[in-house]
């Protein structure tokens, strides 16, 4: 029972071990994203917040306005 | 002998879980949160908010699947951005990066034009295509621009949809709800 408890748990660290290492070259950015427009309209329209006259609040999704004319 | 059964599920569940929120959250970390090139984990997730039993036979799939690289979901996600906010309805975009041996392409559908604060005006579905070696993954979405708080849409049966994720003024909905 010992040895069995044993082996999972070096089967276990074994395979979080070689997730670590795989993930560890996944994690790098071979591309200039974060100066990219893309990225800066993501940071942008993330937080943006606009409010309506009737007091409500929406995103700042230009899209809004397929759904309320008054915002065209 | 009585105790291998359950500690073989604690195992297996301590490998699934340790495999989901790392590649996520790296993704959310770094903004490349297209839906998908993270489907598998946002679904797996999603499934935790509409079915009970589902949503762990979802995480152990897509613990043992292969994903894109971070770069390649960023570059999915760029993409998506170009896509939601700068093309028209019947347009795509792609990438490629023959170092992994993978594409990707998003292609815009359809603008839903309806008035009213409920109902899918605004909403953009895309099609979305994830190439990994040979093996090509078709997502078909629907981007709403939803206002603040509400996060759910009707599904063709009539029950609340929760969205797969919120991202860069987009909510994201899986297209399979609304057929």
């Amino acid at each position: 029972m010992k040895k069995f408890v044993i082996i999972l748990l070096v089967f276990y660290l074994n395979s979080i071990a070689v997730l670590y290492a795989e993930k560890n070259n996944k994690n790098k950015i071979d591309f200039d994203w974060f100066n990219s427009e893309e990225y800066k309209m993501i940071k942008k329209m993330q937080n943006c917040k606009v409010k309506y006259l009737d007091g409500s609040s929406g995103t700042c999704n230009p899209y809004n306005s397929y759904r309320n004319p008054n915002l065209r | 002998m009585k105790l291998i059964k359950p500690i073989l599920v604690i195992f297996i569940f301590f490998i699934v879980v340790s495999c989901v929120p790392r590649s996520l959250s790296v993704a959310q970390k770094n903004a490349c949160m297209a839906p998908s090139a993270n489907f598998k984990a946002l679904d797996a997730i999603h499934s935790t908010k509409i079915h009970a039993i589902l949503w762990a036979k979802k995480f152990a799939k897509q613990a043992s699947s292969k994903e894109l690289s971070l770069s390649d979901k960023c570059r999915q996600t760029q993409i998506l951005i170009k896509a939601l906010y700068g093309l028209r309805d019947g347009e795509s975009a792609s990438w490629e990066n023959p170092q992994n041996n993978t594409s990707g392409k998003v292609k815009v559908l359809n603008t839903i034009v309806q008035t009213g604060a409920w109902g899918y005006g605004g909403c953009r579905d895309y099609l979305s295509y994830i190439k990994i070696d040979d093996k090509v993954d078709t997502f078909k979405f629907r981007a709403c621009p939803k206002e603040l708080g509400t996060f759910e849409l009707v599904d063709s049966a009539g029950f609340p949809i929760p969205g797969h994720l919120y991202f860069a003024g987009w909510y994201f909905y899986d297209y399979r709800f609304f057929e």
